[in-house]
């Protein structure tokens, strides 16, 4: 059994059922990490707050996901809420909006232990020390006892990822964790997050519109376009032989580097020509 | 490829642009220093990169370069005229060479207005309708929506009913409109999808070549800088760290910093 | 439904508008005329609100105050907006020292009681309409000059504004283009607030005889005339008080209604 298994997910929004992911179907073994790429619009996120369990009351949802075996389609909130943070937690694009500005980022951090794991609670601080140190925060003490804006945002990104790890959960999912970082920041944000990931075991769902960056992180690919998975398979085989020609657009844009200066840039439309207006 | 690389004191002829000791500073006290002690020159038809990180003084920088703002210290000079004392009245000469693009089009278009009015707003300007003389707005129009690709009955429509790529081209069409000799780009890309950044830079690079412009070019993308422009300028807590050719830059970065962004540049890796 | 508020408010605030409508052409009685023989009657066929202590339609009357009701509000409203307005857009788009005596000057204002400036005004010009319209106006311009210099300050701070100062468009078609329509949304829920404020200000200026002359049936005038009867005929106050509570109400609600709808941090989520 597969520690997450989707099939047929649809999910569709408002009156007019405006479908935002139409019958999507994946698997993810227990460790396994894998990236899900799309544009805006493509349905990427929307899969992901699906297994959170975090769309919008609007939203539709017919199909099933399954995590460690328990359907989550038709779950109610309060089952659902018991899940989050310990089975399955999320890393948000934005750690300044995530993290709650009045409150010192250590208790926000211990909260999430405390919330499912009351045993440990009695010392919880001890926890969550130990936790900002692993994800390479060297001043721990400092750290938690500070407020999301004195921190910077590579350390913000560290906590919430401290807090997302923090009760060893079965499946991490990151939705852009690293598009609003420096490059120099990302690059050891997405280190630390290989490493982490590793050491806990712990399976990933990768969401990313930055196919360099998924591959950093992700033995294997969903490429999503619509609310169709137009293509899927391991890393190396989509980004050296890519099938559908969407995916062949996308990976012949971010070889930016192997195009000499000055010449025109492949495109999109060179290889998946459709109508730009939406 | 002829890169016109130019070393700072080694241009003959006046450079377009002339920034020495460029200081801004912000909060009390100017606690915060945005830009410290900057030198640049910028030559027509250079195609000039800016890099850095968050905080690292590239906004302040181009915002001064468009006398959008005050320096606290220093001087930039654009044609030999000294431009940070000048009053707004006098900055006409300026206005109707310099132009903007934005990072992000939901931002920098007007949602109220149509984009027939967004695109033409510049030719209103007291400064251009003098340079320009008479401007026949909607001949000027249909040749710059033509320009960046859209159809002429886009002029009617609101920004919202376009997607991002084509709002960033509503937004270049609106910086062509009053025949600009130098185009600003601040992360002209970095708010759009992967899937269309490449055919704006296309766009953009072909319009900087058939109209002779002289590029400044803001990114935080490297790869995207190495490809578009000639010279690089590296800035670093408001000062510059490394500057010349981008060839020389990305390929044998001198300064420690330099190397540690080029190297963080993510990489497909299979 | 999430509307509801907004369409009950509109519909509330239609009624009123018609009632004033209606009463300018036609009324069941003269709303004027005293029948000394049919004093206090309760409602029947012939006068379905019944007659006031002094033989008048109940009904008529009421109708006609609300012509006294739409007319206190526009012109509240418009003495508020007409002056708030630009005195928002000014401090909001000068900044600096301008700003600061501007939202000083407005904080003063805000502190004054405005019941204390009704009587003022009433004492020194005599109580009528034109002084409890003028006070509530003068009372009200401070809500409406910060609001609008909280909506200019965004507005401000696009890069739509800076691409127009990038092409030499100076203050007046800034103001013109880019903040009065982008804030006009922020005004009309501003000014249908302010319009039930003011419904509710004029009756009790009315009640305490601070408003109208004698002869003008106003709703706060039936409530005054009310209260001398208020334990042999209670029905008296209720119907000035429903149709008070009706109007306010409704303004209320279609400024809430108008502020959801256009609020884009509540849109998104849809």
């Amino acid at each position: 059994m597969s520690l997450l298994e989707v099939s047929d997910l649809t999910v569709s929004f408002g009156r007019r059922r405006r479908v935002a992911v139409d019958h999507a179907s994946f698997s993810l073994e227990a460790g396994q990490r894998l990236g899900i790429i799309g544009e805006s619009g493509s349905g990427k996120t929307v899969t992901a707050l699906s297994v959170m369990g975090l769309l919008p009351e609007t939203a539709q949802v017919a199909g099933s996901v399954r995590l460690a075996g328990r359907e989550l389609v038709g779950l109610p909130e309060s089952q659902h809420a018991r899940l989050r943070g310990d089975l399955v937690s999320m890393v948000f694009q934005e750690p300044m909006t995530a993290l709650d500005p009045t409150m010192q980022v250590g208790r926000q951090v211990a909260e999430v232990l405390r919330l499912h794991a009351p045993e440990r609670s009695g010392r919880a601080r001890q926890h969550v020390l130990e936790m900002l140190g692993r994800v390479g925060l060297t001043d721990a003490e400092r750290v938690a006892d500070s407020f999301p804006h004195q921190l910077s945002g590579g350390q913000r990104q560290r906590c919430l990822l401290a807090m997302a790890l923090i009760n060893s959960p079965d499946l991490v999912i990151c939705d852009e964790p690293t598009t609003a970082l420096d490059v120099t920041v990302q690059a050891r944000v997405l280190a630390l997050l290989d490493e982490v990931l590793s050491a806990e075991g712990a399976a990933c769902l990768f969401i990313s519109h930055d196919l360099a960056v998924v591959s950093q992180v992700c033995s294997d690919v969903l490429v999503m376009l619509d609310g169709d998975i137009v293509e899927a398979g391991p890393v190396a085989k989509l980004f050296t032989a890519p099938e559908h020609p969407y995916t062949r657009g996308l990976v012949a844009t971010a070889r930016i580097d192997q195009v000499r200066p000055g010449e025109r840039l492949p495109t999109v439309e060179d290889f998946y020509p459709r109508a730009e207006a939406r | 490829m002829s890169a016109p690389t130019l070393p700072p004191d080694a241009a003959a002829s006046t450079p377009l642009y002339r920034v020495r000791g460029l200081t801004r500073t912000f909060g009390r006290a100017g606690r915060v220093k945005a830009l410290d002690g900057v030198d640049l020159d910028v030559s027509a038809g250079q195609r000039l990169g800016i890099v850095g990180e968050s905080g690292s003084g590239k906004s302040t920088l181009i915002r001064l370069m468009a006398a959008l703002d005050r320096p606290t210290t220093g001087s930039i000079s654009f044609e030999g005229q000294e431009i940070t004392r000048l009053p707004e009245p006098r900055l006409g000469f300026l206005r109707a060479s310099v132009q903007l693009v934005f990072q992000d089009p939901r931002s920098s278009l007007d949602p109220r207005m149509t984009v027939g009015s967004i695109v033409t707003e510049p030719l209103r300007s007291r400064h251009l309708r003098g340079a320009l003389g008479p401007v026949q707005a909607g001949v000027r129009l249909r040749e710059v929506l033509d320009a960046v690709d859209l159809p002429p009955d886009a002029a009617g429509r609101y920004p919202h009913e376009f997607s991002g790529g084509q709002r960033q081209r509503i937004a270049i069409a609106r910086a062509l409109a009053p025949g600009p000799r130098v185009l600003i780009a601040d992360e002209p890309v970095s708010a759009l999808d992967v899937s269309v950044r490449a055919q704006v830079l296309n766009l953009l690079a072909g319009l900087v070549a058939a109209n002779d412009l002289t590029l400044i070019f803001v990114s935080h993308d490297l790869a995207v800088v190495r490809h578009l422009c000639d010279t690089v300028v590296v800035l670093r807590a408001g000062r510059i760290d490394e500057q010349g050719p981008a060839e020389q830059v990305f390929g044998e970065p001198r300064s420690e910093y330099t190397r540690a962004l080029v190297s963080a540049i993510p990489r497909i890796r299979v | 439904m999430r509307r509801l508020g907004l369409y009950v408010g509109a519909a509330l605030v239609t009624l009123v508008v018609a009632m004033a409508l209606v009463s300018l052409f036609w009324t069941p009685y003269d709303p004027t005329l005293v029948v000394a023989g049919q004093r206090l009657q309760g409602p029947s066929a012939a006068h379905w609100l019944g007659t006031d202590a002094m033989g008048i339609d109940n009904f008529s009357r009421i109708l006609v105050g609300a012509q006294t009701t739409i007319v206190v509000g526009v012109v509240s409203v418009g003495i508020a907006a007409v002056i708030g307005v630009p005195l928002g857009m000014l401090a909001g788009q000068a900044r600096g020292w301008v700003d600061e005596v501007v939202m000083r000057i407005t904080d003063i204002a805000y502190a004054f009681p405005a019941l204390l400036l009704a009587i003022l005004l009433a004492a020194r010009f005599g109580a009528s309409p034109v002084t409890a319209m003028t006070a509530i106006g003068l009372a009200t311009i401070p809500s409406f000059a910060r609001i609008t210099r909280a909506g200019t300050l965004q507005v401000m701070r696009t890069d739509f504004v800076l691409a127009a100062r990038a092409s030499g468009i100076r203050w007046p078609g800034i103001s013109l283009r880019h903040v009065l329509p982008n804030i006009a949304p922020l005004i009309g829920v501003q000014a249908s607030v302010t319009f039930a404020l003011a419904i509710l200000a004029e009756a009790a200026l009315s009640f305490l005889g601070l408003s109208t002359a004698a002869i003008v049936p106003t709703w706060g005038k039936m409530l005054r005339d009310a209260q001398t009867v208020m334990f042999n005929a209670p029905l008296q106050a209720v119907w000035p008080g429903l149709a008070i509570a009706a109007a306010v109400l409704g303004f209320n609600l279609l400024g809430d209604g108008l502020r959801d709808l256009l609020d884009p941090r509540l849109r998104e989520v849809s």
